[in-house]
């Protein structure tokens, strides 16, 4: 059982089955759209193949009362032929150009007869209508300015397909492109898809007002949602189809930005290498340092590693956004994905080389004694060498530097870490404790032991450098030096500013901070140093609860006064019993 | 290269020159037109035709009126225009220069061998 529609073919009415109907449809609309070159003619040859379906149909029917079926529209369409039949060879209307000037719109083809590299520029002269020579040199201005020149072309060297047949080269020279064409151009496009999605919205919406299908509801409810779930999924599929663009579109431009920023390292980099300036000013990846694989390798790799999956993913948004561009070959595929393997392994392979280069920490540790005549007051200083590193400021910090020390490039660090003990000795003497990593305990020793460092005691003044130079391959391997002077009690010293950021920790009686410790005298007492003349408001807070002259102290247990004058104690408590004097 | 292709093309180069001369004798109406072409077997599908009319008749080389049908729809009937004629008279002499020419081609080629 099938419903029947009423049309009207021509002037003349027809029942026609909703099968036959929609297959008839579907034909007219393919004929439309392979007329679409011709959007003015096209209205009229539909009429004229209108007419004709009606009357070669109407010859069909003996009665009135019958039905046209699926049948009639097969042996139809066999007689009119298929929608590739209705287009008109273009060549055979060339010519007459003078009396159809509407007809034939212009299309973008790369010109293989004035070509330079592609035949895009050539191509896109012709399709805007002025010499290819004007196209070229904005090109040249682009690729200077931008750079980006380079990639449209390609872009458009793979998006735009050749001017092959006669009848291509024609079109690419057609009419020249003008407000109104480009306008009627992006109205029948909308019109197109807009088209479509409401045909789709519309037939969903005719069968659920259809009284008939109300009715038929419980027996046909199956098929009926299956309809409107395909007539659903066309629409989805048509809105899926545009997305699909802007994501392809999306890709390509985030693939192109990448690759370009790649592209544009690649070249900076080389000639930063070419002219010289070499590790100032390139900072690598702390892995690429001391590594078996040499380091253009390793940027190689890591160009391949990531441009790779980009180049991927841009060629995939061309193919989402042009059909024209063909897909990779298996071969290309598998030794794409294998370049990017070795590209991986290589990364990853100089990772696993960094990481065990720190695997053990190695010491190197040497004791020198110093002469210290009792009486004296030992100044000790941190020094620097300006002829080596151009920071204004010596003081430790965490940061490298490359110098060149007689011609051989070094590393130059500050992480020296002073501290000052006591000892039973009669004898003053200094420890250095230098520190390294190392892909086994054998060379971390051998590179601890490496560290350059030395001091001098010169005259009252104990000269302590306040860097160390190294191999610059160290330059990861965390190394650092520990300076421990070791004073007999009663010796009398004096810091000075330069050593400020260099002391570590050191023990005194006063608690006073590393950074506050600087210019001042100080005595080595059994239980660590005692500044003689350090202003009070320096100590620290625990030694000025227990020791300070006078003490202030207001907290949830109360207030506490405490005065503390040569030996003559005075104490005010205000708690919660009451107040209390001592 | 399909020989359907080639076959379709030759065809479809004459198929002016046919439609043009079958209105020589008169005007005549779509159907009639499609009708002898059919006959003279220059035609395997009509769809090909519709396009060519309007492309004549928007060229100046056709006009047409309407007309009344009692057993189907409204006829569009097509005769040649002034232009027309002198069009096809030049296409006359054309044709026959070409018909000699490729006798004399093929001919030519079958006493060689």
């Amino acid at each position: 059982m099938n419903k029947t529609i009423n049309i009207n073919l021509g002037g003349i009415f027809f029942h026609i089955d909703e099968l036959a109907y929609q297959k008839l449809k579907r034909y007219l609309d393919a004929i439309r759209k392979s007329l679409s070159d011709d959007p003015q003619g096209r209205d009229e040859i539909l009429n004229d193949i209108e007419l004709r379906i009606g009357e070669l149909l109407s010859e069909r029917i003996v009665n009135e009362r019958q039905v046209i079926n699926e049948s009639d529209i097969d042996e139809i369409t066999k007689i009119m032929g298929k929608p590739e039949d209705y287009l008109v060879d273009e060549e055979l209307f060339e010519d007459q150009q003078s009396y159809r000037p509407t007809s034939s719109s212009k299309k973008l083809f790369r010109d293989n007869e004035d070509k330079f590299l592609g035949g895009v520029c050539a191509g896109l002269a012709h399709y805007f209508g002025i010499d290819a020579l004007w196209v070229r040199i904005l090109w040249l201005i682009l690729v200077f300015f931008f750079g980006t020149g380079i990639l449209i072309y390609i872009i458009l060297w793979i998006l735009i397909p050749v001017a092959e047949t006669t009848a291509e080269k024609l079109q690419m020279k057609g009419e020249p492109v003008n407000i109104s064409n480009i306008e009627r151009k992006i109205r029948e496009e909308f019109q197109d898809v807009s088209s479509r999605v409401k045909d789709g919205v519309n037939s969903a919406t005719e069968r659920v007002k259809n009284p008939e299908f109300k009715r038929n509801v419980e027996n046909r409810a199956k098929s009926g949602i299956q309809e409107i779930i395909d007539t659903l999924g066309k629409i989805l599929i048509t809105i899926f189809n545009i997305f699909g663009k802007l994501i392809g579109a999306l890709l390509i431009f985030i693939a192109a930005i990448t690759l370009i920023a790649l592209i544009f390292g690649a070249f900076s980099w080389g000639s930063i290498e070419m002219l010289g300036f070499g590790n100032d000013y390139v900072h690598y990846p702390p892995f690429f340092f001391d590594s078996v694989i040499p380091t253009w390798l390793l940027l190689v790799f890591t160009f391949l590693a990531v441009g790779i999956p980009f180049f991927v993913l841009f060629m995939l948004g061309l193919r989402i956004l042009s059909n024209n561009v063909k897909s990779f070959s298996t071969t290309t595929k598998l030794s794409l994905l294998g370049v990017w393997i070795i590209a991986l392994l290589g990364l990853g392979f100089a990772g696993i080389n960094f990481a065990t280069q720190k695997a053990y920490d190695g010491v190197y540790n040497q004791t020198e004694d110093i002469v210290l005549t009792p009486t004296d007051t030992l100044k000790i200083k941190m020094v620097g060498d300006e002829n080596l590193s151009n920071r204004k400021e010596l003081r430790r910090n965490y940061g490298y530097e490359s110098v060149y020390d007689k011609d051989v490039q070094k590393l130059y660090s500050t992480r020296v870490y002073v501290d000052i003990k006591t000892t039973d000795k009669e004898n003053a003497f200094v420890k250095i404790r230098k520190e390294s990593e190392g892909n086994n305990r054998l060379t971390a020793n051998k590179d601890a032991e490496s560290i350059e460092y030395q001091f001098n005691l010169n005259d009252k003044n104990l000269l302590l450098n306040g860097y160390f130079l190294s191999n610059f391959k160290n330059k990861f391997k965390d190394q650092s030096v520990d300076i421990t002077i070791y004073l007999p009690v009663n010796t009398i010293i004096y810091l000075d500013n330069s050593t400020r950021s260099f002391l570590n920790d050191v023990d005194n009686i006063q608690n006073i901070h590393d950074r506050d410790m600087p210019k001042n005298y100080y005595k080595m007492t059994e239980n660590g140093l005692e500044c003689l003349n350090c202003n009070e408001a320096i100590f620290g807070d625990d030694y000025k609860e227990k020791n300070g002259s006078f003490n202030l102290k207001l907290d949830e247990n109360g207030l506490k006064i405490k005065v503390n004058d040569n030996n003559k104690n005075a104490e005010v408590n205000i708690d919660e019993t009451g107040m209390t004097i001592e | 290269m399909k020989i359907e292709n080639t076959k379709a093309q030759m065809r479809k180069g004459v198929l002016e020159y046919c439609i043009l001369s079958i209105l020589q004798h008169g005007d005549a109406y779509t159907s009639e037109i499609l009708s002898q072409l059919k006959d003279a077997k220059l035609l395997v599908v009509e769809g090909t035709v519709y396009p060519l009319l309007t492309r004549l008749k928007n060229a100046g080389l056709l006009e047409y009126r309407w007309e009344e049908s009692t057993s189907g729809p409204p006829r569009k009937y097509y005769d040649l225009t002034e232009t027309g004629k002198i069009f096809l008279n030049e296409l006359n002499t054309t044709w026959s220069e070409l018909v000699e020419a490729v006798n004399l081609v093929t001919n030519n080629k079958s006493t060689e061998k």
